[in-house]
């Protein structure tokens, strides 16, 4: 039996950094915009582009999308993307990565799940499009009872390990990860 | 998660730790991380909608079947 528990839940407002000085003040300045993804088909990016779209009318379409490691080149998948023909998405060139490309200034946004090492070092160029983040978040969820998570398929016996307050042991665990330490921890006590 | 709450000793080591819990009591309710489909149905409906209106209903529409209630 499979029961579907949400392991990380985390809002993704605080996760739109904006170059300060491109003149980005709301989400809605983000349309027509070069945004610098690392994980474009993630869930929390889905999460976001959703949030843009129907709380600020900014769609995936309005903006122009660059995807790269964050600090260290990454190739271009070898399956493309299969996104809709109105999406623009490049991938970056050989050796160039996206928070060097912020930093010249050719790039106006970082959607990041990630930190940017840039943010971590109070590099004044720049900034969260939300600074006040948890106040956003607190009224994006009285409004709309939506928690941004990441879901996993959990067995029964799991679930109930999990609900008993075995959580911190599972989290940082990938499902399978987790259902090979649940195995190896239940066979030791039984 | 109740065990966040105590002030015999912090249990992260986070100063405002209580503060922070009693803050998710405010916006959540008690139970301000539930399990379980009818607790977390809007935000699943919504990762479900996302999904469909940003990649779903291209692979539909290019395969010429746009599945019913969604459209």
């Amino acid at each position: 039996m499979a029961i579907p528990v949400p392991l990380s839940k985390i809002f993704r407002h605080s996760c739109i950094y904006i170059r300060t000085g491109a003149g980005i003040e709301r989400p809605q300045d983000l349309a027509g915009r070069r945004i610098g993804t690392s994980q474009y088909s993630s869930t929390g990016l889905t999460f976001l582009r959703g949030m843009l779209e129907h709380d600020y009318g900014v769609r995936s379409q309005d903006m122009r999308w660059y995807m790269g490691g964050m600090n260290t080149f990454r190739e271009k998948p070898l399956i493309a993307l299969d996104l809709p023909k109105e999406i623009q998405l490049e991938f970056l060139p050989d050796g160039d990565t996206l928070e060097a490309k912020f930093a010249r200034g050719e790039l106006d946004a970082l959607l990041s799940l990630y930190i940017p090492e840039m943010f971590l070092n109070g590099d004044p160029r720049i900034a969260r499009l939300f600074p006040d983040f948890k106040s956003v978040e607190q009224e994006y969820y009285k409004r709309t009872h939506i928690h941004p998570s990441c879901i996993r398929w959990c067995c029964a016996r799991m679930f109930i390990a999990i609900t008993r307050g075995r959580r911190a042991q599972f989290t940082t665990l990938s499902a399978r990860r987790a259902r090979k330490r649940w195995r190896a921890f239940t066979t030791r006590t039984r | 998660m109740e065990g966040l709450y105590d002030t015999d000793a912090l249990k992260l080591t986070l100063p405002w730790l209580l503060d922070h819990v009693e803050e998710a009591w405010r916006v959540f309710g008690r139970d301000y991380w539930p399990y379980g489909v009818e607790a977390n149905r809007p935000t699943w409906e919504a990762i479900g909608q996302y999904v469909f209106e940003q990649a779903w209903r291209h692979a539909c529409q290019r395969r010429g079947n746009v599945p019913g209630g969604f459209a």
